[in-house]
């Protein structure tokens, strides 16, 4: 959570915010031009790895080495010393790039074609020679995204039943790679995003690897807003999950489904994504974290590889941020239920408990006494009601499925 | 055609996974004149016998019953009737893959003195046991840190249940001590005895073979104790690696137990019963952390039980030989061949930068990391300030 950024917010009118990315590796430029903005969002990258982000403000349109310095704070300053030191130890190492593993890169979308011609464009730019690319057209209401895959050397694949996860599995059944890498259509990816994503396969515990999300732009409120508190990205340094790190319900701290790969084995084995879940059905959301969770909860790990880099294009409304934040509370706590309830996981009760203390009662609080990077009331009362109904709709789509059995 | 290897592989009682192994064996890629099978039953009692007597195999099959008297003894005696010039150990709840043999010979077709290391995988199951998961994952993780490069080579790195070398290399040294009884710590023996002798180890990962036998949570705590009782029998052969095993990390809590030996004997049996309750109710972490502490006290017990007081655990701690310093110049900065430690136990690698020493790091091993690697985050992690001057800071201005 960018305190900095939610203050800047706070501050009517909303005054969009620049996005630039800072080479760091030979040092820190004079300045950093941001034209047309008075606020700027700066990715600082340093030997080809992102080491922070910053919110600084950028009265003519360009911020001073001075201001950039000042607001490094000192997690992300130990961050870019390791790295540069890192390089200059290492520089001596011829770095052996070992053989990647076969893949396969699926893109689910549905009717957003100018997004998907940008994201088709981005990941064409980051592969080398031949790969295998689907598009799986997501109950389509006509045939402009059939249209445009023909431009491309891509698959085409169109999947009727709606729903994210139906897609992600028609994508799985039809691919060929022995990894699957998973994207959607409101990204545009980094030029080693395939190199990055896969290096982590190497070691054979991992089960699933997914990446850094950064935004792509921030022109309105609801973007910003959604970036600024928590966003998709999940920090700046590897990590590796497994069950031991976690309690295997706890999953949604693994990262999110538009930047993740799997191996395709275990997707088709555990049937990873053949639920009724996720965007498109009354679920919301939770279809990728609940494949995290299955994959956990079997002993494999997963690791967050933040150097595997895609720019996501937020909700730019403030009706759709909403709408969100309130998908992923009935998305979370459906989720949650179902461990309880089909896997018989108790830590389940423990960490819907601690999220909800932790998140929907911190929030609150923080808001009813003014706290000034608090939320909105609004958005608050909307998660409370996403998390008070979610269970409803988990037990409504339980008999609805076991009506469809019966019948 | 002629012989090219002798397959040693020792049974006690399980005639149900000789069954399986002696199907897979004839299904291997290799000419079925090029190898044979000797299989030494190590006192058993089951119908293992009648039924090598009554299996027809395309490849020629020997075997012996000897009196009960352990792993080691088995496999020496079978190498003793092997015929051909390389020998390849196989467990016998270790079933090999067709290519198996073949990729064990393919790397002693030169002739070298070198020790082939295959992989002996267990299958996870859909749904696994925590028990399951836990020994999956320890599996996986040791034969991918084999595998990096840069990494040092340990006499635990020779598991002999897939595994093969020359048959003079085998006898040279010795073959295995047969005063290991139980589980385990002769095939550590030895390979250390083929280290010395400068024996290569060569793994290689295509010689893959499925590890079947279901063990036990219970089963792993025997193995500990057992492992206790060796590595006391190893630091005494060979007091060099002394200080690199478990039993020189001892806390108070285990020097506590140690004086209270029906205490912890007590602890255990009391305690057991619990993995089970954990597992049922879904409890992991009280899980983990119960199974770790069995397993940690049980390997104490064992080391206790070979000693046999807590004043002869200090002497013998006492008498360990003194930590090697290594010394290392990152003027130039890290290659992956700049530092060769002593493989195994704790080394002390002083750091020295254009002709100053910064600091010094302590080690310990044995490595489950290329040395390289876990010198690098140690400096990265304990001196980031201070390299960070020597090497970037003077030409910028961060």
């Amino acid at each position: 959570m960018s305190h900095r950024g939610n203050l800047l917010l706070k501050q009517k009118p909303f005054k969009p915010f620049g996005i630039r990315t800072v080479d760091l590796s030979e040092g820190v430029p004079d300045f950093v031009s941001v034209e047309g903005y008075e606020r700027a969002f700066l990715v600082l990258k340093a030997c080809g790895h992102v080491v922070d982000t910053l919110v600084v403000e950028s009265p003519d349109g360009r911020v001073e080495a001075s201001a950039l310095i000042e607001a490094l704070d000192a997690e992300g300053r130990r961050r870019l010393q390791k790295v540069l030191v890192r390089d200059r130890l290492l520089s001596k190492v011829i770095d052996e790039r070992p053989a990647l593993p076969s893949y396969s890169v699926i893109v689910c979308t549905r009717d957003r074609t100018q997004d998907l011609d940008n994201c088709l464009q981005s990941i064409l730019n980051s592969t080398q020679g031949a790969c295998e690319i689907l598009v799986i057209d997501n109950d389509p209401p006509n045939d402009d995204t059939k249209d445009l895959a023909e431009h491309y050397s891509v698959k085409y694949f169109r999947e009727m039943k709606r729903g994210l996860n139906w897609a992600r599995t028609c994508g799985a059944k039809a691919a060929t790679g022995d990894i699957l890498i998973y994207t959607d259509d409101d990204v545009v990816v980094d030029a080693e995003w395939i190199n990055n994503i896969l290096r982590p396969f190497k070691a054979p515990r991992v089960a699933a690897v997914t990446g850094l999300t950064l935004p792509v732009e921030l022109e309105s409120h609801a973007q910003s807003f959604f970036e600024f508190y928590g966003g998709h990205g999940r920090g700046f340094e590897r990590k590796f999950f497994d069950y031991t790190v976690i309690p295997a319900c706890a999953a949604g701290l693994v990262g999110s489904g538009a930047n993740m790969a799997i191996r395709r084995e275990l997707v088709l084995k555990h049937k990873l994504f053949e639920q009724e879940l996720d965007a498109g059905t009354r679920t919301l959301s939770g279809g990728d974290t609940y494949a995290y969770y299955q994959l956990l909860d079997a002993g494999h790990q997963i690791v967050y590889e933040p150097d595997a880099l895609v720019w996501h294009r937020h909700r730019r409304d403030d009706a759709s941020l909403v709408h969100m934040l309130y998908g992923y509370s009935v998305g979370g706590f459906a989720l949650l239920m179902r461990c309880l309830f089909e896997h018989k996981d108790p830590e389940a009760l423990m960490v819907g408990l601690q999220w909800f203390k932790q998140h929907h009662i911190k929030q609150l609080w923080r808001s009813l006494r003014h706290k000034p990077d608090a939320m909105p009331l609004s958005m608050i009362l909307k998660e409370w009601l996403g998390a008070i109904l979610s269970p409803w709709i988990y037990m409504h789509n339980r008999c609805l499925a076991a009506m469809r059995d019966k019948r | 055609m002629s012989l090219l290897c002798s397959v040693v592989i020792p049974t006690h009682n399980r005639s149900d996974c000789l069954q399986k192994m002696l199907k897979a064996l004839s299904r291997q890629t290799l000419a079925k004149g090029q190898f044979e099978v000797i299989v030494v039953m190590d006192g058993c009692t089951d119908n293992s016998e009648e039924l090598l007597k009554q299996t027809q195999t395309d490849f020629h099959l020997e075997y012996v019953l000897q009196q009960q008297a352990g792993q080691a003894r088995a496999r020496n005696v079978g190498v003793q009737l092997a015929h051909a010039d390389v020998i390849v150990f196989l467990d016998d709840d270790v079933i090999p893959e067709p290519e198996c043999l073949e990729h064990h010979l393919r790397n002693h077709s030169a002739g070298n003195s070198i020790a082939v290391l295959g992989q002996a995988h267990i299958a996870l199951p859909l749904h696994p046991s925590l028990y399951q998961k836990v020994v999956w994952a320890w599996w996986e993780d040791r034969y991918h840190e084999m595998q990096q490069p840069g990494r040092i080579v340990s006499y635990r790195d020779f598991c002999v249940g897939n595994a093969s070398l020359l048959k003079n290399d085998f006898i040279s040294v010795g073959g295995f001590d047969e005063s290991f009884a139980g589980y385990g710590g002769e095939d550590f023996d030895l390979g250390y005895r083929l280290l010395k002798k400068g024996v290569v180890f060569h793994f290689e990962d295509k010689a893959v073979a499925w590890h079947y036998h279901e063990t036990s949570p219970y089963q792993v705590l025997k193995n500990m104790y057992q492992e206790g009782m060796h590595d006391v029998i190893l630091a005494t052969k060979y007091p060099e690696i002394r200080r690199g095993l478990r039993l020189m990390q001892h806390t108070q809590a285990i020097d506590f137990l140690m004086q209270k030996p029906l205490l912890a004997k007590g602890l255990i049996i009391g305690l057991k019963p619990f993995l089970f309750i954990y597992e049922a109710l879904g409890f992991r972490r009280l899980w983990r952390n119960l199974f770790g502490k069995l397993r940690h006290c049980s390997y104490w017990q064992g080391v206790y039980q070979q000693l046999g007081s807590f004043k002869a655990y200090q002497q013998f701690c006492e008498a360990a030989p003194p930590i090697p310093v290594i010394q290392l110049d990152l003027t130039h900065g890290f290659s992956t061949e700049a530092i060769s430690i002593h493989g195994d136990g704790p080394n002390r690698i002083d750091v020295w930068f254009q002709g100053k020493q910064i600091t010094s790091v302590t080690l310990n091993g044995p490595m489950d990391v290329p040395v390289n690697t876990a010198v690098l985050e140690l400096l990265l992690e304990q001196n980031l300030q201070l390299l960070y001057q020597l090497l970037v800071s003077r030409q910028e201005n961060v």
